[in-house]
């Protein structure tokens, strides 16, 4: 049987020119965006373009008709070791620098801004990117919240002004819980950052350092939407404090997402 | 057989500009008499690291065998055309690798005769030399029809000109050839451009009553920055000196043979880059 090198090195010979490409270790990054699961690990999923109605934990309930947060950049982190630090020896030694600076993409950053839909369909992973990252043990994946730029994926039409400049915008109503009625509007708008480092998890939901090259070929980012509000509080808060109460809560509800109906099938 | 071996790092920036003149082995560094037509065959093999090892590396092989040939219609003036096969054989720090084999950028070349201090055997010549590369070579894709990484290319897509000065030293059995020349990228695979670079070469030949010659050069290249989608890579561009000791010999009065090795020895190169050692090999016949 011939190899795929000898049978290239054979193409050459024959000069009929060749090109091809071992693929090496790819991971790639998906988003997606879920209601809070039951009990038993199950979700109800509200269909693409419904209001998600949800009750907060701070006691109200909340009805969003449109919303955005943007997913600037995520990168895949090795779990530490205790020879950690030789590099940063390294660096502070000689100067040697990452060859990639924090905003650009590498073999272990995706660094385009994707702005995530949240009336968009539920648990649908959305691809982010590919990661090809050398051979190690990951155990976390850090994602950033940030001002979307003009080069974002999916920047909406439908955000007052732009969506540029801004890492969340949320609209809708709220009222106290179970008053029933009309609700009060309400607009978040805001350009806070937030960085969280998911750990990456096995099904069952224990940490899980993953091996590569191993069998994971991607990595969920989940975002848990149903808890944005848990913190904020309509009646006490003015605007200024109601965004940084719900971006904290946005970086809470990040997470390796591993559904586990779907992967015990 | 030279032709079937490939497994190489290069830069983007260093696929526009090697170091050394590329119109020494299908050129010589004399003064042709006028109707001479030259044929040249030269084979070159070098190596790139680029990147954080383990992390973000890129390790290139380049393999080039570049057919040449030269024709001096006047005696103030010769041309050249290189066609080199290029085979490239980049490795990833995920383990993935890249190979092509495939006709690269074609380059023309012409070097003037501007000036010489006496009109019989003269020892002071002063010229020019002109060139383009032009984007002969194909993207080069996968089978799944992506392209591969700018390094693995056997061509980078882009019109390179270039333009410089050449001055020649003969004092028997000594001579000297200094050349500096600009390379100016325009344009490129994608969304990329390497940085413009500008070459220079000394060298020193010692050639006694012998069929042999012995060679000492120093060969430098400054090059600014690559630039992908508009983002400066930080890994390319700076500052490279070789020392480049080379012997030719001469079998019979037609046939020269060469052999010339560049050892990098000042490495300013911006960022995590690294050049290896390089290998020239040349066989020149007149027709």
């Amino acid at each position: 049987m011939i190899s795929k090198r000898n049978l290239f090195l054979l193409c050459a010979i024959l000069l009929l020119g060749c090109a091809e490409r071992d693929p090496g270790i790819t991971l790639s990054v998906e988003a997606l965006h879920h209601s809070a699961p039951d009990m038993f690990g199950n979700y109800t999923d509200t269909a693409a373009g419904e209001p998600r109605a949800f009750t907060s934990e701070s006691g109200y309930d909340i009805t969003i008709e449109k919303g955005y947060v943007v997913l600037f950049n995520e990168e895949l982190l090795a779990q530490a070791n205790a020879f950690d630090f030789v590099p940063r020896f390294f660096q502070r030694v000689f100067g040697v620098s990452d060859a990639f600076a924090h905003a650009l993409s590498s073999p272990t950053t995706i660094a385009t801004p994707q702005v995530i839909a949240l009336l968009g369909a539920e648990r649908v992973p959305l691809v982010l990117g590919e990661l090809s990252p050398p051979p190690g043990v990951y155990d976390r994946l850090e994602v950033n919240v940030l001002q979307a730029d003009e080069d974002a994926r999916d920047l909406p039409g439908d955000v007052p002004g732009t969506m540029v400049g801004k890492s969340l915008y949320l609209e809708g109503t709220w009222q106290p819980a179970g008053m029933g009625g009309a609700g009060t509007a309400f607009t978040i708008s805001t350009a806070i950052a937030a960085t969280a480092q998911l750990t990456l998890r096995a099904p069952g939901g224990a940490p899980d350092p993953h091996s590569l090259p191993g069998s994971t070929s991607r990595v969920i980012v989940g975002i848990g939407y149903e808890t944005w509000f848990d913190s904020a509080d309509f009646m006490t808060m003015n605007q200024s404090q109601l965004a940084i109460a719900v971006m904290g809560e946005v970086q809470a509800s990040l997470s390796h997402f591993v559904d586990p109906v779907a992967d015990s099938e | 057989m030279l032709l079937t071996l490939f497994v190489a790092p290069q830069a983007s920036a260093c696929s526009t500009c090697q170091a050394g003149d590329p119109t020494l082995t299908i050129m010589g560094h004399g003064k042709p008499f006028e109707g001479r037509l030259r044929a040249s065959l030269e084979f070159r093999y070098r190596t790139e690291d680029i990147g954080v090892p383990g992390v973000s590396s890129e390790e290139l092989s380049e393999y080039r065998t570049s057919l040449g040939i030269a024709w001096t219609p006047h005696e103030r003036i010769t041309l050249g055309l290189s066609v080199p096969v290029v085979g490239k054989q980049l490795a990833l720090a995920n383990q993935s690798e890249e190979r092509s084999f495939f006709l690269g950028d074609i380059e023309v070349n012409a070097r003037g005769f501007v000036w010489q201090d006496r009109h019989a055997m003269p020892r002071h010549l002063l010229g020019v030399v002109a060139g383009l590369r032009v984007p002969s070579a194909p993207e080069l894709e996968d089978s799944a029809g992506v392209p591969l990484s700018f390094d693995a290319q056997a061509g980078n897509g882009a019109w390179v000109p270039s333009a410089g000065l050449w001055y020649g030293y003969f004092r028997h059995p000594f001579s000297l050839y200094l050349s500096s020349v600009g390379y100016f990228t325009a344009g490129g695979f994608g969304a990329f451009e390497a940085g413009d670079a500008w070459v220079n070469t000394l060298m020193a030949q010692w050639a006694p009553e012998l069929p042999v010659a012995l060679q000492l050069g120093f060969d430098t290249r400054a090059a600014t920055r690559d630039v992908d989608a508009g983002v400066v890579d930080p890994d390319s561009g700076g500052f490279i000196g070789f020392l480049t000791p080379g012997i030719v010999f001469s079998p019979t009065e037609d046939l020269l043979l060469s052999v010339r090795v560049m050892i990098p020895v000042i490495d300013q190169l911006d960022g995590n880059h690294d050049e290896g050692v390089s290998v020239l090999a040349g066989v020149t016949y007149d027709l």
